[in-house]
């Protein structure tokens, strides 16, 4: 049943995030093409300056704004299809709970990676285009000195785990923040529905009150580790050190993701009281 | 499934809103097998709560529902067809969608007898569902529901709100495509309309079950019809 939830989730929420990737590889070919013409050549001309960092400003704000729609689209579609007339279709399919919430999140999660690359490709798309154009040094050139950043940061004692394992580890990370952004919007909107009334401002509740415990939970968190790894001054990371931080990160990052998914799973199937 | 044991047992059944409002109060009820119950009571007695709750949709307060001998879950959910009074229907999808989107789901789902219905009532297949009407939308749930074959058909109201033809239209539905070995519990306070359709009457008032018998035994009882009987029960 999950395989089918999956792909009748696919196939409905497709459009609108689909809509926004369509909006920001036009704006990110649109950027490129400028860099084409010979407009910004003229770096001495105040009025391109401004523009330039306007232009700049205005792209980070649309990245974001993209960044925002797709988390928009995902908790508008959780809420509509469970907590709306719709839940009366959907909580009477003869499926669990945990797979209605499963599909869901494994769709979002998906939408969420396919925006980051997106926007990435964006970036680097833009910045090629720039630096080939605007500087001497070539787009060739620009990526080698980025690896030789790397490598000095290896030789100079900085980087102690071989840069495979640190890319595996910064992509696994990236990947169950994901998952944890996406299970704290579900669990602000499955709490909002313990209010008798007033159910969305419950859940925007409890969204502030579980960011501030969560805040506080990172502090009380990576003060004592940042104490035993040297984080803040990012001097050495022993290989030892790397060794114990990365499954600790791991395990804690999937610890609260499993404890979001049995909150929502709960309220879902135990506490659930449609209007 | 154990045929022996009934269809639907309520024990106790309680639901209270906001910690103050009771919907339902200690409901103890049996739902049996091949019959057409009538669930009858004027507004706010609790009828549709403890239809929510059989379903799945509100969680009780206390008491207990077993369906089959069993808790409410996918199992329950899979022998169950339920009309609910309100419109659930996704606005992004056209009709052969959600008649696709139950063939996948439900295993009792008759595709051929959707769309025989659909013909039957000229709605186009292809239509985008926040396109049609309410009544519409109305019609296209029944056949959804009736298009199943299961042991419940759970219909709460399914008659209120539309016109006269359109009421001869849907219980003719229903009489037409439920199995014989199947119960329909019927949720109405339009009861000259349905009187003569049901085996059994359950009035419900302040959230409980204060009668339930044959209708016929209601109407040789009291000597008079259901509708009338229920007019005197629940006379204001």
């Amino acid at each position: 049943m999950l395989k089918k939830l999956f792909k009748e989730e696919w196939k409905r929420f497709f459009p609108a995030p689909t809509v926004t990737l369509i909006i920001l590889t036009v704006l990110t070919l649109a950027v490129m093409g400028t860099f084409m013409t010979s407009f910004w050549d003229d770096g001495d001309n105040i009025f391109v300056e401004i523009l330039a960092f306007f232009s700049i400003l205005a792209y980070i704000f649309s990245l974001a704004a993209f960044s925002f729609c797709i988390t928009l689209c995902t908790a508008i579609r959780f809420y509509k299809n469970f907590f709306t007339d719709e839940g009366y279709l959907m909580f009477t399919l003869p499926v669990k709970t945990s797979e209605l919430l499963l599909s869901k999140l494994l769709v979002a999660v998906l939408w969420r990676l396919i925006s980051i690359l997106f926007i990435w490709l964006s970036i680097v798309g833009i910045a090629s285009v720039a630096v080939s154009r605007l500087s001497d040094t070539g787009i060739v050139q620009f990526f080698r000195e980025f690896t030789d950043l790397f490598r000095e940061l290896f030789s100079l004692g900085y980087l102690t785990i071989p840069l495979p394992v640190l890319f595996l580890w910064i992509a696994l990370f990236a990947i169950c923040e994901q998952i944890f952004s996406i299970l704290f919007i579900y669990t602000c909107i499955c709490l909002g529905q313990l209010w008798g009334r007033h159910k969305i401002g419950g859940a925007i509740i409890s969204y502030f009150v579980l960011r501030f415990i969560f805040r506080l939970f990172r502090q009380l968190f990576t003060l004592p580790l940042s104490e035993i790894f040297s984080i803040p001054q990012m001097e050495y990371i022993s290989f030892g050190s790397w060794l114990v931080f990365i499954p600790v990160s791991l395990l804690v990052m999937g610890a609260l993701c499993l404890g979001l998914y049995c909150t929502c799973n709960y309220i879902m199937t135990k506490k659930l009281n449609l209007d | 499934m154990d045929i022996s044991r009934p269809l639907i047992e309520l024990q106790g059944l309680t639901k209270v809103y906001n910690g103050s409002t009771l919907a339902v109060n200690q409901m103890n009820l049996i739902i049996p097998r091949g019959r057409i119950i009538g669930l009858l009571g004027p507004n706010g007695s609790g009828k549709t709560t403890m239809i929510k709750m059989i379903n799945g949709l509100l969680t009780p307060t206390s008491g207990k529902i077993l369906i089959n001998g069993e808790a409410p879950g996918p199992a329950s959910k899979a022998v169950i067809s339920y009309l609910p009074e309100r419109t659930y229907l996704p606005a992004g999808m056209k009709v052969k969608d959600i008649l696709s989107f139950f063939a996948q789901f439900y295993a009792d789902f008759s595709i051929e007898r959707a769309y025989n219905m659909l013909q039957m009532l000229a709605i186009p297949p292809t239509a985008q569902l926040k396109t049609l009407s309410k009544g519409t939308k109305e019609k296209i749930q029944l056949i959804l529901v009736m298009s199943r074959q299961a042991q419940l058909y759970i219909l709460d109201e399914p008659i209120a709100g539309v016109d006269p033809a359109a009421r001869d239209y849907i219980l003719h539905t229903i009489m037409t495509n439920y199995d014989h070995q199947s119960s329909i519990l019927l949720s109405t306070h339009l009861i000259s309309d349905i009187e003569s359709i049901l085996d059994e009457v359950i009035f419900i008032r302040y959230g409980q079950a204060i009668m339930h018998a044959p209708a016929e035994a209601v109407r040789r009882a009291h000597g008079k019809t259901v509708d009338a009987y229920f007019r005197e029960v629940f006379a204001c």
